[in-house]
């Protein structure tokens, strides 16, 4: 790919440093795009879900269909006015959004979306995921702090116990995935469930896949476990303050943060880019008729995307449904919940993999 | 341990069906009423902004009686001035004004009306950018006779 | 020194809830003490929302302050003016049709059901379940459109009046409230799917804002409030005012006094009062408007103790002018059991056009004032749901 990059520069007249510099670049912008478009899509398919499920109609003023609504919204925070009250920490009021957007940008290089669409193919990716994810709080806890207000205090606190006791069933959980992978490759991980469905994470490591799911809703604040944002108490938590931009970059990083969470969850457990058969469909159904096989591989290259994505907005949907049905757990209970109950269970997860792993390879 | 299984069942069964509740409502027909585009059906008894009704040969229904006045709620909140016609000695209404902002739609003054000069209309659509633009004064409070003889009907109708 | 060092590590922190505040339902301020997220001392703060009702009344007529009461608490409006007209036709000895008082008793608990769903929904929502809200309000629309059909308006009806009520039913509203107490129980079971045994819920309501029977009743507690905590005091059984003592309906009682009772009691107090509705509709004497008004016709007896022209198919004794309205001197106290609890309307009349005084008791008074005992010692994200779970309306507490 960088040779043709390289060719096309050199056509142009640049010289090669401009080639090597801005390399490195495009897959950021592309994978900044990408967060955007995905983010304002999952916007607008939440409000309309959660608006079907509670007989209305939602957004249906801004083009077809309200398609365009979370674009105006968008715009509108753009030009907001950017207000920032006399007794906040003007820096660290300023640094917070960046803090917890950016890890999740990085996330996002991490995961492979198909085959080859994998911005950094690192072989620690999944340890350097979870590392980046649990960065996002510190965002979060100096955005309440440095408001200088206490419900956005209050916000913060709470996100950061939220955190800290959420991240360790999570971890343990994805341990099991490391142990049956062998690996903590992304691709790797996604290449070790190639074969069809029964072969996928999910069937092993099924509590594992539970305490997984209801740990990341817990990592993005999603409803029930919402209670650094829960608009009855804390007005509206750590982001009470803020408002124009800075507002819009906390909105993005936790819809984006939601969506990398959910395309995680069906990378490690349900087998990624792979399709729940034995082989590709287009291989099935079209390897008699087409015999080119560049054409082939542009073909299983989309139908990669495609089963990914397909499987990551089921657990989208699942999680919106969620949020339409479930009320808000409290402080402590969230964290009776997660040290009594989901820390044993992601133990006993690991260990049964683990006897799985075992009693398959024998060693 | 046993206890704790059992809760954790019972949950997961519990929330599942509450789920499947809310699905159920996911195929249900909206309950929206896009208000600008779409009207509310107002039933006959709507109590709207208040109107006075003319007579078929356009002289004003109301005979300055103040009935109204005395049971409306709102101090000075409907202001009529008289005149003794010289000739006919019949009452005439000079002035009859309506601070419709402050007026809460109670209904009282249509009740009492001898005449059933002052009614309430379907109009509900009263915002506006000053208060002053909501004191109507006779001329914009009263109905044509074509309009008065509609709202009577609809009232008579809806009494029998 | 150590006096320093101990203001400078103050452990409690001072956070002020409302007036604007998403979930004070209107306009309480709350100022509370906090040690962590541990609620150490509360002050509610109320009149915000004061508008002077009682005084009001001294300087207006009977039938001016009638519409006024709607306002006191717009939740249920028919229940106000219940109280005003009982008391002042206690004063006046005015005798009621009983045409009258079915209509007035079969709005009123249609009252009440509308009242709970809208509490139920708001409930949910301090608890962070939002669908609910939605699911609620499209029931409680259908009772509201009744509601409009009968007497005009939405939520500040004027439509009783001293001696009976002012309008009939129209035509067709009488089938149209058959069907929906048949629809509604269906709606209530999916409430129930949702809500009553979901953990979650039970996690966040069990055992939280416990309201012991003595506590309540110190504070003069009443309503579902009190049911809950497993005092049986229903005025509707006790004092049995309007034709309650027709219908036959059972008072709702919880033992733990805790949210989820009060929840629990709501709930089934909503079917209670659309079995009494279900009830009244069928016995109301004359029937339905279009029959009544044939059989009038036809029958044209004037005898007093006729069913169709006699004094009970009435909708008021006789009708009054409210020109020339007037009281004798006296005083009296009606006591109402409302959706909240009970409303007392304590009314002295001196002869004159206008009342003299009157004075309201309120349900949500007390139950305000008991909010700093029952969230004492609990987490800061116990505050609103506790709060919700009394049914406070805030232009209630400051009239």
């Amino acid at each position: 790919m960088y040779d043709l990059y390289a060719k096309i520069l050199n056509i142009l007249r640049l010289p090669e440093i401009i080639a090597q510099l801005t390399w490195a670049v495009i897959p950021f912008a592309c994978i900044a795009a990408l967060m955007v478009f995905v983010v304002i899509f999952l916007v607008l398919m939440e409000r309309k879900f959660l608006a079907w499920l509670t007989v209305r109609k939602g957004p249906n003023r801004v083009g077809p269909n309200g398609f365009l609504q979370t674009f105006a919204d968008a715009i509108k925070l753009l030009f907001k006015e950017d207000i920032m009250s006399e007794e906040t920490n003007k820096l660290l009021f300023t640094i917070a959004p960046v803090i917890a957007f950016a890890p999740v940008m990085i996330i996002y290089g991490l995961m492979p979306f198909t085959e080859h669409l994998i911005a950094i193919n690192i072989a620690v990716g999944l340890f350097l995921v979870f590392a980046l994810s649990s960065l996002t709080t510190v965002g979060i806890v100096l955005a309440g702090w440095s408001s200088n207000n206490k419900y956005s205090l209050l916000g913060g606190m709470r996100s950061a116990a939220q955190a800290i006791s959420y991240e360790i069933p999570l971890v343990i959980a994805v341990l099991s995935i490391a142990v049956l992978a062998g690996s903590l490759n992304l691709k790797e991980i996604v290449t070790a469930q190639s074969g069809g469905l029964f072969s996928w994470n999910i069937f092993p490591a099924f509590i594992g896949f539970i305490v997984l799911f209801i740990c990341s809703i817990a990592e993005v604040n999603r409803v029930p476990f919402d209670l650094p944002e829960a608009e009855s108490e804390l007005v509206s938590g750590y982001n009470t303050e803020y408002s124009g931009m800075k507002f819009a970059l906390f909105f993005l990083a936790e819809y984006a943060a939601l969506f990398i969470m959910s395309v995680l969850i069906s990378t490690l457990f349900l087998g990624g880019y792979l399709p729940p058969f034995n082989d590709y469909l287009s291989i099935i159904l079209l390897d008699n008729i087409i015999k080119n096989q560049a054409i082939m591989d542009i073909l299983i290259h989309l139908e990669q995307g495609f089963w990914l994505v397909a499987k990551t907005y089921t657990l989208l949907f699942l999680i919106i449904w969620i949020r339409g049905t479930l009320p808000r757990l409290r402080a402590d209970q969230l964290m009776g919940f997660s040290w009594k109950f989901l820390l044993p269970l992601a133990f006993i997860n690991l260990i049964l993999t683990s006897i799985i792993k075992l009693a398959i390879q024998g060693y | 341990m046993k206890n704790a299984v059992n809760k954790t069942i019972s949950g997961i069964i519990e929330i599942a069906r509450g789920m499947a509740t809310i699905m159920k409502h996911f195929f249900r027909p909206s309950i929206t009423l896009e208000y600008p585009e779409k009207k509310p059906d107002l039933p006959p008894r709507f109590r709207g902004r208040l109107a006075l009704l003319t007579n078929s040969d356009g002289t004003d229904a109301c005979i300055g009686c103040k009935s109204c006045v005395k049971v409306c709620p709102c101090v000075d909140l409907i202001q009529i001035e008289t005149s003794k016609d010289p000739e006919t000695k019949k009452i005439v209404v000079e002035q009859f004004t309506i601070d419709i902002g402050r007026c809460i739609f109670c209904g009282n003054c249509t009740e009492i009306c001898p005449k059933n000069a002052i009614v309430s209309t379907d109009e509900f659509e009263l915002a506006d950018y000053s208060r002053e633009s909501l004191v109507f004064d006779k001329k914009a409070l009263t109905l044509d006779p074509e309009k008065s003889q509609r709202l009577r009907d609809k009232k008579e109708k809806e009494v029998k | 020194m150590n006096k320093l060092i101990e203001n400078s590590i103050k452990k409690d922190m001072l956070i002020n809830v409302g007036p604007q505040h998403p979930s004070t339902h209107g306009v309480l301020r709350l100022i509370l003490t906090l040690e962590g997220e541990i609620i150490k001392d509360t002050k509610p703060v109320i009149g915000y929302l004061h508008r002077g009702k009682e005084k009001l009344a001294e300087s207006r007529t009977y039938f001016q302050y009638l519409p006024m009461v709607d306002r006191v608490d717009y939740l249920s409006g028919f229940f106000y003016q219940a109280a005003l007209c009982y008391a002042a036709e206690s004063i006046g000895e005015i005798k009621v049709p009983k045409r009258a008082e079915y209509i007035r008793l079969i709005t009123m608990e249609f009252n009440r059901i509308a009242s709970h769903l809208l509490w139920l929904g708001s409930f949910l929502l301090d608890l962070g379940a939002t669908s609910p809200l939605f699911y609620v309000f499209r029931e409680r629309e259908k009772i509201i459109t009744l509601f409009e059909e009968l007497t005009g308006q939405r939520m500040m009806y004027n439509f009783y009046t001293y001696g009976g009520v002012k309008k009939d039913f129209p035509e067709g509203w009488i089938a149209k409230a058959i069907d929906l107490c048949k629809e509604m129980p269906k709606l209530f079971d999916e409430y129930e799917a949702i809500i009553t045994k979901n953990p979650i819920v039970l996690e966040r309501t069990q055992k939280t804002g416990i309201l012991s029977k003595e506590l309540g009743l110190n504070y003069g507690i009443t309503g579902p409030n009190i049911r809950a905590s497993g005092v049986n005091l229903d005025l509707r059984k006790s004092n049995t005012y309007s034709v309650y003592n027709e219908t036959d309906f059972k008072t709702c009682l919880a033992q733990s006094g805790d949210s989820y009772a009060r929840y629990i009691v709501r709930v089934q107090e909503m079917r209670e009062s659309l079995k009494i509705v279900e009830q009244a509709l069928k016995q109301i004497p004359g029937g339905t408007p279009e029959k009544l008004k044939v059989k009038k016709v036809n029958c044209n007896c004037n005898r007093e103790e006729c069913e169709y022209c006699g004094f009970d198919s009435k909708l008021a004794e006789k009708k009054i002018n409210p020109m020339t309205f007037k009281l004798p001197i006296g005083e009296a106290t009606a006591m109402i059991e409302s959706a909240r609890g009970i409303i007392a309307c304590y009314l002295v009349s001196d002869g004159t056009a206008k009342p003299y005084r009157i004075k309201w008791r309120t349900p949500s008074f007390s139950a305000v004032q008991i909010l700093p005992e029952l969230i004492k010692n609990s987490p800061y994200s116990d505050l609103m749901p506790i709060f919700g779970s009394l049914d406070v309306v805030l232009p209630e507490v400051d009239r």
